[in-house]
């Protein structure tokens, strides 16, 4: 398919058991398109690969099998086009906020002056300003997400790739942070990729949702949500939010049931296929 | 308040100490009472000599440690940044380590002479190791995911050192720097009690040989004083570099003393 900024082609991954040395197919046979400028979500049971194919795309990790190309090139390690925000935020504790945001722009060797003028504009465009010289720990969870989001964007990434960016937050936050990535995503108009295990989550924010099968990951479906654009929460009472969650909510569902059923029998990874 | 709350153990010592003496309790040769320790430290202070063996140590500690510092630090971050270096000399320093300062001492005046030189030497020996160690580990045990959150962003491997391997580390540097600072200060006297005529640890040597209990034990408190205030000073540079942990940890000067 052209205009895909990923096209993944029959990826699969397995990891050891350090215990019993087997190998356990984590991801099996994974085919996946995604659009430039999107923003998609993948959502599935735990256990399912998500956070995996999501290194996978940041180039964390090779897949065993099959091919991840981006831009038509393959993905083989690491790069700034392409960032990941990782479960915790990864913030360096010991730099400001300030100094955590100018990192990805030192990092590419721009002069102290010029880091900082970009770094104050992103930390403005994520409402953090006066709080450049607090260092992580005087931030709350939601000013934390924040600064890695303001880091992440300083980096000038083509892809945003969030890894449940919004586990550690309480609800109220997490709905506020929903509406301020959205409102980031239509200003800066990238690719945005968000790993989530919320239903409601992932079709407020996306305009696709990836959902996967339970363990050996694979695509299951791909539902393109067709609610009106920019999304705000009145979205939510649509008719068409409901009808789509019913239907997400099914094919979820299944997928969960079938790893409850796998926890129960001896070998689970074993049985699959 | 806070002050008097850690000065009432010394307090306490002192008074049973003194009791004990006034109660006859004590052989005045073996151990005098407090004041006349106190008559004695005085009278050694007046005189400058207390300062000039004091200086003599203090300024063994600092050369000694200064160098152990830049050797440790430096040894200790190549070795825990890059694993042949470290595959090749934590052998030799996990054989070296377990044998004390004090061991040293005969080969250090056989090579050096008596003096500073030998002193150096031990103080060296003596803060090298917690250096090393605790630079090697605190690298060591960096968060991958701060690495790989700067791997993402195609940090160099230099900036990967500046930014992200050294001060994630420093606390445990810092740990490092001030148990061997400690270990250095005892390693000292230990080495001006054999081979050294000058030095705090040589002075309570000759007192002993003269028979003045009095000086001896002035002169230990003087060590024990020196000690406390070079730990304190570790601690409040602590302090000071580490603000950015503050709250999350219980402060630096809790942790240990």
């Amino acid at each position: 398919m052209t205009g895909s900024i990923f096209s993944i082609k029959n990826v699969s991954k397995s990891f050891k058991d350090p215990k019993s040395g087997d190998s356990l197919p984590v991801i099996n046979d994974l085919s996946l398109e995604i659009k430039g400028g999107d923003f998609v979500s993948i959502i599935g049971p735990s256990g399912c690969g998500k956070t995996t194919l999501l290194y996978q795309m940041g180039g964390f990790l090779r897949p065993d099998e099959g091919t991840i190309h981006y831009k038509g090139q393959p993905v083989l390690a690491p790069h700034p086009e392409r960032t990941v925000i990782f479960q915790e935020y990864g913030l360096f504790p010991w730099k400001t906020v300030l100094g955590n945001v100018e990192f990805p722009i030192k990092a590419r060797g721009a002069l102290p002056a010029e880091r900082r003028e970009i770094a104050l504009k992103y930390i403005k465009m994520v409402h953090l300003n006066g709080f450049e010289n607090s260092y992580p720990h005087q931030l709350s969870g939601g000013m934390k997400q924040r600064a890695g989001i303001a880091r992440a964007l300083a980096c000038q990434p083509e892809v945003v790739l969030m890894d449940e960016p919004f586990a550690s937050l309480d609800n109220i936050t997490r709905e506020i942070m929903q509406e301020e990535i959205l409102r980031l995503w239509s200003e800066v108009g990238k690719t945005f990729i968000l790993i989530t295990h919320h239903l409601d989550e992932a079709i407020f924010m996306s305009r696709r949702v990836i959902v996967m099968d339970a363990r050996p990951g694979r695509v299951k479906e791909s539902v393109e949500i067709d609610l009106p654009e920019p999304r705000t929460p009145e979205v939510k009472s649509h008719p068409r939010f409901a009808a789509l969650k019913k239907h997400l909510t099914r094919s979820l569902r299944e997928e969960v049931e079938k790893t409850i059923a796998f926890a129960k029998e001896p070998v689970p990874a074993a049985e699959v296929n | 308040m806070k002050i008097l709350k850690k000065a009432l153990p010394f307090f306490a010592v002192l008074l049973i100490w003194e009791l004990l003496f006034r109660f006859g309790l004590l052989n005045e040769y073996l151990l005098p009472s407090p004041l006349s320790v106190a008559k004695a430290g005085l009278a050694l202070a007046g005189s400058g000599e207390l300062f000039l063996d004091l200086f003599a140590s203090v300024k063994r500690v600092l050369a000694g440690f200064l160098a152990a510092a830049v050797f440790g630090l430096t040894l200790g971050t190549l070795s825990g940044y890059g694993r042949s270096l470290s595959d090749a000399i934590m052998p030799l320093c996990e054989f070296l380590r377990p044998i004390p300062p004090i061991a040293w001492i005969p080969i250090a005046i056989l090579w050096f002479g008596l003096g500073d030189n030998p002193a150096y030497f031990i103080v060296f020996i003596g803060a090298f190791f917690p250096i090393f160690i605790n630079s090697y580990w605190g690298i060591r045990e960096s968060r991958l995911m701060h690495l790989n959150v700067a791997r993402n962003f195609g940090a160099s491997r230099f900036l990967v050192l500046t930014d992200v391997l050294l001060p994630g580390s420093l606390p445990r540097i810092l740990h490092g720097l001030r148990i061997g600072l400690g270990l250095g200060w005892t390693s000292v006297i230990s080495a001006e009690l054999v081979g050294a005529q000058s030095g705090l640890g040589y002075m309570i040597q000759m007192n002993r040989v003269m028979l003045k209990t009095e000086n001896i034990i002035a002169g230990m408190v003087t060590i024990g004083l020196a000690g406390l205030l070079m730990n304190y000073l570790m601690l409040l540079l602590e302090k000071r570099l580490l603000t950015w942990r503050k709250d999350t940890l219980r402060s630096a000067e809790t942790a240990e003393a």
